[in-house]
Protein backbone atom coordinates (compact mmCIF):
# COMPACT_ATOMS: atom_id res chain seq x y z
CA UNK A 1 0.00 0.00 0.00
CA UNK A 2 3.10 1.98 0.97
CA UNK A 3 4.06 1.53 -2.39
CA UNK A 4 1.25 2.40 -4.29
CA UNK A 5 0.42 5.42 -2.67
CA UNK A 6 3.68 6.79 -3.22
CA UNK A 7 2.49 5.63 -7.02
CA UNK A 8 -0.07 8.17 -6.71
CA UNK A 9 -0.04 9.86 -9.96
CA UNK A 10 -2.20 13.16 -10.20
CA UNK A 11 -3.16 12.45 -13.69
CA UNK A 12 -4.91 9.39 -12.91
CA UNK A 13 -6.65 11.00 -9.47
CA UNK A 14 -8.05 13.56 -11.99
CA UNK A 15 -9.30 11.00 -14.21
CA UNK A 16 -11.06 8.90 -11.71
CA UNK A 17 -12.27 12.39 -10.38
CA UNK A 18 -13.59 13.53 -14.18
CA UNK A 19 -14.81 9.82 -14.19
CA UNK A 20 -16.89 9.70 -10.83
CA UNK A 21 -18.52 13.42 -11.83
CA UNK A 22 -19.38 11.65 -14.88
CA UNK A 23 -21.23 8.87 -13.82
CA UNK A 24 -23.02 11.14 -11.20
CA UNK A 25 -23.82 13.99 -13.22
CA UNK A 26 -24.74 11.22 -15.85
CA UNK A 27 -27.59 9.69 -12.98
CA UNK A 28 -28.57 12.48 -11.97
CA UNK A 29 -29.75 13.65 -15.49
CA UNK A 30 -30.93 10.77 -16.36
CA UNK A 31 -32.66 9.25 -13.55
CA UNK A 32 -33.26 11.88 -10.66
CA UNK A 33 -33.98 15.40 -12.69
CA UNK A 34 -36.74 13.31 -14.85
CA UNK A 35 -37.90 11.80 -11.42
CA UNK A 36 -37.79 15.36 -9.91
CA UNK A 37 -39.88 17.04 -12.98
CA UNK A 38 -42.22 14.20 -12.24
CA UNK A 39 -42.42 14.60 -8.67
CA UNK A 40 -43.02 18.57 -9.16
CA UNK A 41 -45.53 17.46 -12.18
CA UNK A 42 -47.53 15.08 -9.61
CA UNK A 43 -47.28 17.42 -6.87
CA UNK A 44 -49.16 20.35 -8.61
CA UNK A 45 -51.81 18.09 -9.40
CA UNK A 46 -51.57 16.25 -5.99
CA UNK A 47 -52.44 20.69 -4.79
CA UNK A 48 -54.93 21.23 -7.16
CA UNK A 49 -57.10 17.78 -6.90
CA UNK A 50 -56.98 18.69 -2.70
CA UNK A 51 -58.09 22.16 -3.33
CA UNK A 52 -61.06 21.26 -5.48
CA UNK A 53 -61.87 17.95 -3.20
CA UNK A 54 -61.80 20.50 -0.11
CA UNK A 55 -63.66 22.98 -1.94
CA UNK A 56 -66.25 19.98 -2.84
CA UNK A 57 -65.95 18.78 0.73
CA UNK A 58 -66.53 21.83 2.48
CA UNK A 59 -70.08 22.30 0.00
CA UNK A 60 -70.94 19.35 0.86
CA UNK A 61 -70.64 19.92 4.26
CA UNK A 62 -72.39 22.88 4.13
CA UNK A 63 -75.51 21.34 2.55
CA UNK A 64 -75.62 18.43 5.23
CA UNK A 65 -75.63 20.52 8.03
CA UNK A 66 -78.37 23.02 6.39
CA UNK A 67 -80.33 19.79 5.53
CA UNK A 68 -79.66 18.61 9.06
CA UNK A 69 -80.19 21.71 10.65
CA UNK A 70 -83.43 21.97 8.80
CA UNK A 71 -84.72 18.99 9.44
CA UNK A 72 -84.52 19.78 13.10
CA UNK A 73 -85.80 22.79 12.68
CA UNK A 74 -89.12 21.76 10.84
CA UNK A 75 -89.26 18.11 12.13
CA UNK A 76 -92.89 18.42 12.60
CA UNK A 77 -93.94 19.85 9.52
CA UNK A 78 -92.01 16.61 7.91
CA UNK A 79 -93.79 14.33 10.47
CA UNK A 80 -97.05 16.12 8.89
CA UNK A 81 -96.58 15.58 5.64
CA UNK A 82 -95.43 11.75 5.86
CA UNK A 83 -98.32 10.63 8.45
CA UNK A 84 -100.73 9.06 6.67
CA UNK A 85 -104.36 10.58 7.28
CA UNK A 86 -106.54 8.40 10.10
CA UNK A 87 -109.69 9.33 9.65
CA UNK A 88 -110.83 8.07 13.13
CA UNK A 89 -108.25 10.41 14.70
CA UNK A 90 -109.16 13.41 12.85
CA UNK A 91 -112.74 12.60 14.00
CA UNK A 92 -111.94 11.89 17.51
CA UNK A 93 -109.83 15.78 17.36
CA UNK A 94 -112.64 17.17 15.82
CA UNK A 95 -115.02 16.11 18.51
CA UNK A 96 -113.55 18.18 20.86
CA UNK A 97 -114.92 21.40 19.31
CA UNK A 98 -117.62 19.99 17.51
CA UNK A 99 -120.73 18.44 18.57
CA UNK A 100 -121.35 15.81 16.04
CA UNK A 101 -119.29 15.34 12.91
CA UNK A 102 -118.60 13.11 10.08
CA UNK A 103 -116.28 12.99 6.97
CA UNK A 104 -116.46 11.14 3.98
CA UNK A 105 -113.90 10.86 0.93
CA UNK A 106 -114.90 12.82 -1.91
CA UNK A 107 -112.81 11.85 -4.79
CA UNK A 108 -109.84 9.32 -5.47
CA UNK A 109 -106.78 10.49 -4.01
CA UNK A 110 -104.84 12.76 -6.41
CA UNK A 111 -100.89 13.63 -7.29
CA UNK A 112 -99.90 17.06 -7.29
CA UNK A 113 -96.81 18.19 -7.68
CA UNK A 114 -95.03 16.43 -4.51
CA UNK A 115 -97.96 16.15 -2.50
CA UNK A 116 -100.55 13.65 -2.41
CA UNK A 117 -103.83 15.10 -2.04
CA UNK A 118 -107.06 13.21 -0.32
CA UNK A 119 -110.05 15.52 -0.54
CA UNK A 120 -112.81 14.85 2.36
CA UNK A 121 -116.53 16.36 2.73
CA UNK A 122 -116.45 17.39 6.15
CA UNK A 123 -120.06 18.00 7.93
CA UNK A 124 -120.44 18.73 11.57
CA UNK A 125 -122.66 20.69 13.92
CA UNK A 126 -121.69 22.94 16.43
CA UNK A 127 -122.41 24.73 19.92
CA UNK A 128 -121.33 28.34 19.06
CA UNK A 129 -118.99 29.92 16.18
CA UNK A 130 -116.37 30.09 19.33
CA UNK A 131 -116.22 26.40 18.86
CA UNK A 132 -115.58 26.88 14.81
CA UNK A 133 -113.04 29.54 15.93
CA UNK A 134 -110.65 26.89 18.31
CA UNK A 135 -111.30 24.32 15.80
CA UNK A 136 -109.19 26.32 13.53
CA UNK A 137 -106.96 27.66 16.10
CA UNK A 138 -105.82 23.84 17.12
CA UNK A 139 -105.97 22.83 13.49
CA UNK A 140 -102.47 23.73 13.21
CA UNK A 141 -101.83 21.55 16.30
CA UNK A 142 -102.86 18.54 14.49
CA UNK A 143 -100.36 16.03 13.28
CA UNK A 144 -101.00 16.35 9.70
CA UNK A 145 -101.28 19.03 6.89
CA UNK A 146 -105.00 19.83 6.93
CA UNK A 147 -106.63 23.06 4.66
CA UNK A 148 -110.10 23.89 4.89
CA UNK A 149 -111.42 24.42 1.73
CA UNK A 150 -114.07 25.71 -0.19
CA UNK A 151 -117.56 25.76 -0.40
CA UNK A 152 -117.81 26.28 3.35
CA UNK A 153 -121.29 26.61 4.59
CA UNK A 154 -122.83 27.50 7.72
CA UNK A 155 -126.37 27.48 8.66
CA UNK A 156 -128.67 27.75 12.15
CA UNK A 157 -130.19 24.69 13.17
CA UNK A 158 -132.85 23.42 15.44
CA UNK A 159 -132.22 23.61 19.08
CA UNK A 160 -129.93 26.62 18.63
CA UNK A 161 -127.32 24.78 17.17
CA UNK A 162 -125.12 25.44 13.52
CA UNK A 163 -124.53 23.41 11.52
CA UNK A 164 -122.53 22.72 8.37
CA UNK A 165 -120.32 21.45 6.09
CA UNK A 166 -116.91 22.06 4.16
CA UNK A 167 -114.10 20.31 1.89
CA UNK A 168 -110.86 18.96 3.56
CA UNK A 169 -107.87 18.40 2.28
CA UNK A 170 -105.13 16.52 3.46
CA UNK A 171 -101.68 16.64 1.96
CA UNK A 172 -98.96 14.43 2.39
CA UNK A 173 -95.54 13.85 0.88
CA UNK A 174 -93.69 10.08 0.76
CA UNK A 175 -90.49 11.16 -0.27
CA UNK A 176 -87.95 10.57 2.32
CA UNK A 177 -85.70 13.70 3.41
CA UNK B 1 17.91 -7.83 -14.38
CA UNK B 2 19.16 -5.33 -12.53
CA UNK B 3 15.74 -3.38 -10.16
CA UNK B 4 16.60 0.14 -8.10
CA UNK B 5 13.51 -1.31 -6.51
CA UNK B 6 12.23 -3.86 -4.62
CA UNK B 7 9.77 -6.46 -6.57
CA UNK B 8 5.88 -6.20 -4.23
CA UNK B 9 2.69 -7.77 -4.91
CA UNK B 10 0.63 -5.45 -7.42
CA UNK B 11 -3.35 -5.91 -6.61
CA UNK B 12 -5.50 -6.26 -9.57
CA UNK B 13 -8.03 -3.50 -8.40
CA UNK B 14 -5.97 -0.91 -7.17
CA UNK B 15 -6.04 1.24 -3.77
CA UNK B 16 -7.72 4.13 -5.49
CA UNK B 17 -9.71 2.60 -7.79
CA UNK B 18 -11.40 0.74 -5.04
CA UNK B 19 -12.01 4.33 -2.66
CA UNK B 20 -12.95 5.63 -6.15
CA UNK B 21 -15.76 2.59 -6.42
CA UNK B 22 -16.49 2.64 -2.74
CA UNK B 23 -17.74 6.51 -2.95
CA UNK B 24 -19.04 6.12 -6.60
CA UNK B 25 -21.49 3.14 -5.43
CA UNK B 26 -22.26 5.15 -1.80
CA UNK B 27 -23.11 8.42 -3.68
CA UNK B 28 -25.20 6.50 -6.26
CA UNK B 29 -26.82 4.75 -3.03
CA UNK B 30 -27.72 8.04 -1.88
CA UNK B 31 -29.27 9.13 -5.03
CA UNK B 32 -31.15 5.75 -5.40
CA UNK B 33 -32.78 6.24 -2.29
CA UNK B 34 -33.43 10.25 -3.11
CA UNK B 35 -35.06 8.60 -5.98
CA UNK B 36 -36.96 6.21 -4.30
CA UNK B 37 -38.63 8.49 -1.76
CA UNK B 38 -39.90 10.57 -4.51
CA UNK B 39 -40.96 7.92 -6.19
CA UNK B 40 -42.79 6.55 -2.98
CA UNK B 41 -44.20 10.35 -2.91
CA UNK B 42 -45.19 10.27 -6.58
CA UNK B 43 -47.05 7.25 -5.71
CA UNK B 44 -48.98 8.14 -2.71
CA UNK B 45 -49.70 11.56 -4.84
CA UNK B 46 -51.78 9.21 -7.50
CA UNK B 47 -53.18 7.29 -5.07
CA UNK B 48 -54.28 10.53 -2.81
CA UNK B 49 -55.68 11.62 -6.24
CA UNK B 50 -57.68 8.55 -7.49
CA UNK B 51 -58.79 8.41 -3.74
CA UNK B 52 -59.75 11.88 -4.04
CA UNK B 53 -61.54 11.77 -6.99
CA UNK B 54 -63.23 9.08 -5.91
CA UNK B 55 -65.04 10.33 -2.77
CA UNK B 56 -65.30 13.84 -4.50
CA UNK B 57 -67.57 12.49 -7.25
CA UNK B 58 -69.41 10.48 -3.99
CA UNK B 59 -69.65 14.31 -2.62
CA UNK B 60 -70.69 15.44 -6.01
CA UNK B 61 -73.96 13.03 -5.74
CA UNK B 62 -74.30 13.52 -2.33
CA UNK B 63 -74.52 17.57 -3.34
CA UNK B 64 -77.31 16.61 -5.52
CA UNK B 65 -79.19 14.92 -3.27
CA UNK B 66 -79.23 17.18 -0.55
CA UNK B 67 -79.75 20.00 -2.69
CA UNK B 68 -83.09 18.38 -4.04
CA UNK B 69 -83.90 17.86 -0.57
CA UNK B 70 -83.55 20.95 0.61
CA UNK B 71 -85.35 22.29 -2.38
CA UNK B 72 -88.35 19.72 -1.30
CA UNK B 73 -88.03 20.74 2.43
CA UNK B 74 -88.28 24.21 1.69
CA UNK B 75 -91.23 23.55 -0.37
CA UNK B 76 -93.19 21.64 2.25
CA UNK B 77 -92.12 24.40 4.24
CA UNK B 78 -93.50 26.56 2.42
CA UNK B 79 -96.84 24.80 1.51
CA UNK B 80 -97.41 23.88 5.61
CA UNK B 81 -97.44 27.82 6.07
CA UNK B 82 -99.81 28.55 3.33
CA UNK B 83 -102.35 26.46 4.29
CA UNK B 84 -101.87 27.59 7.34
CA UNK B 85 -102.31 30.96 6.52
CA UNK B 86 -105.14 30.17 4.48
CA UNK B 87 -106.80 28.22 7.08
CA UNK B 88 -105.75 31.69 9.37
CA UNK B 89 -107.86 33.60 6.67
CA UNK B 90 -110.82 31.88 6.67
CA UNK B 91 -110.72 32.17 10.39
CA UNK B 92 -109.96 35.80 10.28
CA UNK B 93 -112.80 36.25 7.41
CA UNK B 94 -115.40 34.45 9.28
CA UNK B 95 -115.08 36.72 12.15
CA UNK B 96 -114.89 39.87 10.25
CA UNK B 97 -118.02 39.04 8.04
CA UNK B 98 -120.13 38.31 11.76
CA UNK B 99 -119.04 41.40 12.88
CA UNK B 100 -120.44 43.15 9.84
CA UNK B 101 -123.91 41.98 10.65
CA UNK B 102 -125.87 44.60 12.38
CA UNK B 103 -127.91 43.69 15.14
CA UNK B 104 -131.56 43.92 13.64
CA UNK B 105 -130.65 41.26 10.60
CA UNK B 106 -130.63 37.54 11.00
CA UNK B 107 -128.80 35.08 9.53
CA UNK B 108 -129.95 31.61 8.22
CA UNK B 109 -127.08 30.52 6.15
CA UNK B 110 -123.87 31.53 4.68
CA UNK B 111 -122.23 30.37 1.82
CA UNK B 112 -118.67 30.86 1.36
CA UNK B 113 -116.94 30.29 -2.03
CA UNK B 114 -113.48 30.68 -3.47
CA UNK B 115 -114.86 34.13 -5.27
CA UNK B 116 -118.03 34.69 -4.02
CA UNK B 117 -120.45 35.02 -0.78
CA UNK B 118 -123.79 34.00 -0.62
CA UNK B 119 -125.85 34.51 2.43
CA UNK B 120 -129.23 33.69 3.55
CA UNK B 121 -131.19 35.80 5.92
CA UNK B 122 -134.34 37.68 7.57
CA UNK B 123 -134.53 41.67 7.59
CA UNK B 124 -137.41 43.82 9.30
CA UNK B 125 -137.22 46.02 6.24
CA UNK B 126 -135.24 46.36 2.87
CA UNK B 127 -133.95 49.47 4.20
CA UNK B 128 -132.38 48.40 7.16
CA UNK B 129 -130.39 45.69 4.65
CA UNK B 130 -129.43 48.29 2.12
CA UNK B 131 -128.64 51.23 4.76
CA UNK B 132 -126.34 48.09 7.10
CA UNK B 133 -125.90 45.30 5.21
CA UNK B 134 -125.35 46.44 1.72
CA UNK B 135 -122.70 49.24 1.96
CA UNK B 136 -119.92 46.65 3.71
CA UNK B 137 -120.90 44.28 1.24
CA UNK B 138 -120.27 46.27 -1.64
CA UNK B 139 -117.10 47.72 -0.85
CA UNK B 140 -115.60 44.21 -0.16
CA UNK B 141 -117.30 42.56 -3.37
CA UNK B 142 -117.32 43.81 -7.18
CA UNK B 143 -120.91 42.35 -7.87
CA UNK B 144 -123.72 42.34 -5.16
CA UNK B 145 -127.03 41.45 -5.78
CA UNK B 146 -130.13 40.92 -3.36
CA UNK B 147 -133.58 39.08 -3.67
CA UNK B 148 -136.04 40.10 -1.03
CA UNK B 149 -138.94 37.71 -0.23
CA UNK B 150 -142.25 39.14 1.65
CA UNK B 151 -142.97 37.14 5.17
CA UNK B 152 -146.45 36.81 6.53
CA UNK B 153 -145.17 39.19 9.63
CA UNK B 154 -143.97 41.61 7.35
CA UNK B 155 -140.51 40.90 7.28
CA UNK B 156 -138.42 39.85 4.65
CA UNK B 157 -136.43 36.98 3.73
CA UNK B 158 -133.11 37.58 1.28
CA UNK B 159 -130.84 35.78 -0.17
CA UNK B 160 -127.46 37.91 -1.04
CA UNK B 161 -125.33 37.07 -3.85
CA UNK B 162 -121.89 38.61 -3.70
CA UNK B 163 -118.80 37.67 -6.19
CA UNK B 164 -115.83 38.34 -7.65
CA UNK B 165 -113.40 39.50 -5.17
CA UNK B 166 -111.84 36.55 -2.89
CA UNK B 167 -113.03 36.12 0.20
CA UNK B 168 -110.13 34.00 1.22
CA UNK B 169 -106.75 33.91 -0.73
CA UNK B 170 -106.10 31.31 -2.32
CA UNK B 171 -102.32 29.65 -1.85
CA UNK B 172 -99.73 30.17 -4.25
CA UNK B 173 -98.83 26.54 -4.81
Amino acid sequence: MQKELEELNIVKILLFVFLYLVIIVLFIIFYTVPEIKTYKTEHIQYKENLKSYYSVLNKHELLKNTLERNRETYEKILTAFRTPFNQKDFISFSKNYFKKISIKKIKESKKENVFLIHKYKMDYILKDIDSLYSFFKELKKYSAIIKIDFPFILESSSNNMLKGSCIVEIHESNISI
Amino acid sequence: MYSFIKPYEKPLIGYVFRIWFFFTIITLIILLGFDMILGYKINSFEKSIISNNKKQTQFLVDIETFKKKIKLLNKEKSFAKNVETSNKLLEESLKNFFELIPEQITLNKIIIDKNSLTIFGITPSKDIYNLLLAPPLKSIFSKSVVDFYLQDNGWYRFVSKNESKIVKKEDNN
